[in-house]
């Protein structure tokens, strides 16, 4: 003998929570109960308008800030499953996690520059990765020029407590977007600028975890041309596709 | 750029939950992003065998839970009901009017209530994965759902609380 519907049962077939039989047995139900029948088509219908019209809200909003951070999460997610695959892998999984500490250690935050002349640090890596992304961003206008001031983002990046300062670029440099970008030690904003003659340049600023004052210093990493400073607790890294020395100079200027 | 394949399904479903829980589409934004962060933040300890979606929606919670102590700690609590329903819906439709009655009728909902109303019937999460996401008993999730309900049912002057809860049968475990 089946059991009686109940009021749980109907909530259940509007939410799709029932299995096969149930549902069978729910319709044959409705079907001999019009007026309840009425108001689950009546639930139906309202659940439906709810997907369509927030659907419709989600996808109308402009700048698409969580591209960048998604694209970032799911190579993450997808070094996990690569590590998960066997006992081997999880072996490995130490010796990454080794290795990424001695780089930070002794490549990235409180870096010796005697010890470690120029090895770039851990910050420096993430601004060229989302230098190269927002430029492919850019080309294939993924996103339209922000509403968002840069130092709102800065503000955003660390809960307000304390901003990052962000230093200032000639006013012949127009900022075209700014992004939170996550990385390792929390969150770094990231501000597109265009050059007089159009040419695309970030500056990436972050948080980071030990006190220093570093000079500029310019290199060229995978095709992109960065120049890296510390100033206190900010660390910053301005990346384009120009001269090195241009780069530097600009480098020293805007960090005093 | 391509959206990764593992996420590229989830910022809409992402979206639609932080517009709901936030009722503003800058705060819904600021909001996807900080769970983004906090999931980069949290991937390496990430079970791949675990549900990704519940996982996320789970972070979103819970970041959107501590925002908004923080607002009320800054004495900052936003005046947000149903601005949404004006400034997100697309203009010249027949559907326009109506869209935003279903918003504005969903973001009168008390929060618990719309809470669980568009985990289970937006998103479509199981009442064991929601009560599990919002570290609450699935009969507190399915009581919460069935009072939402009966306010979207009702004319949008009748608040949740006047709902008549003498006259509902009382909700029974199936399994």
């Amino acid at each position: 003998m089946t059991e009686p519907i109940s009021e749980f049962d109907l909530m259940a077939y509007v939410d799709d929570q029932l299995d096969a039989g149930r549902r069978i047995e729910v319709e044959e139900y409705l079907s001999r109960h019009p007026h309840l029948a009425a108001q689950v088509m009546d639930d139906l219908c309202r659940r439906d308008e709810l997907r369509l019209a927030l659907t419709e809200a989600a996808t109308v909003t402009g700048v698409d800030r969580a591209i960048l951070p998604a694209e970032r999460l799911g190579r993450r997610l997808s070094l996990r499953k690569v590590l998960h695959r066997s006992r081997r892998a999880i072996a490995a999984s130490f010796l990454l996690a080794t290795g990424w500490l001695a780089h930070a250690t002794f490549g990235g935050f409180g870096a010796d520059p005697a010890s470690a002349a120029h090895i770039m640090p851990v910050y420096a890596d993430e601004a060229v990765e989302a230098h190269r992304t927002i430029l492919v961003e850019e080309r294939n206008a993924l996103f339209t020029r922000t509403a968002a001031a840069p130092e709102r983002i800065a503000d955003l990046a660390t809960g307000g407590n304390p901003a990052i300062p962000l230093p200032h670029l000639p006013r012949t440099f127009t900022p075209v977007a700014s992004h939170l970008v996550p990385w390792d030690h929390g969150n770094a904003v990231q501000v597109l600028f265009h050059n007089p003659s159009g040419d695309s340049l970030t500056l990436f600023a972050v948080e980071t975890d030990s006190f220093s004052i570093e000079q500029p210093y310019a290199e060229e990493v995978d095709g992109v041309t960065i120049a890296y400073w510390q100033s206190g607790w900010f660390a910053y890294v301005l990346g384009g596709s120009g001269d090195r020395d241009d780069l530097l100079t600009l480098a020293v200027r805007i960090s005093r | 750029m391509a959206m990764h394949p593992l996420l590229k399904d989830h910022i809409l479903p992402l979206r639609r939950y932080a517009l709901a829980l936030t009722g503003n589409s800058d705060q819904s934004d600021d909001l996807v992003q900080e769970t983004l962060a906090r999931a980069i933040e949290g991937a390496g300890s990430w079970d791949p065998r675990r549900d990704l979606r519940k996982w996320l929606f789970g972070i979103m919670h819970n970041t959107h839970v501590s925002a908004v102590r923080r607002r009320v700690l800054e004495g900052e609590v936003a005046g947000q009901i149903a601005s949404l329903a004006s400034e997100a819906v697309p203009a010249s439709q027949f559907t326009q009017v109506h869209f935003s009655e279903t918003i504005a009728s969903l973001m009168r909902l008390p929060d618990d209530q719309r809470e669980v109303m568009v985990l289970i019937a937006v998103e479509n999460f199981s009442y064991k994965d929601a009560a599990e996401l919002l570290d609450i008993p699935v009969g507190t999730v399915m009581s919460r759902l069935a009072r939402a309900r009966e306010a979207l049912r009702g004319s949008p002057a009748t608040s949740p609380s006047d709902a008549p809860a003498a006259n509902r049968p009382a909700l029974r475990l199936v399994r």
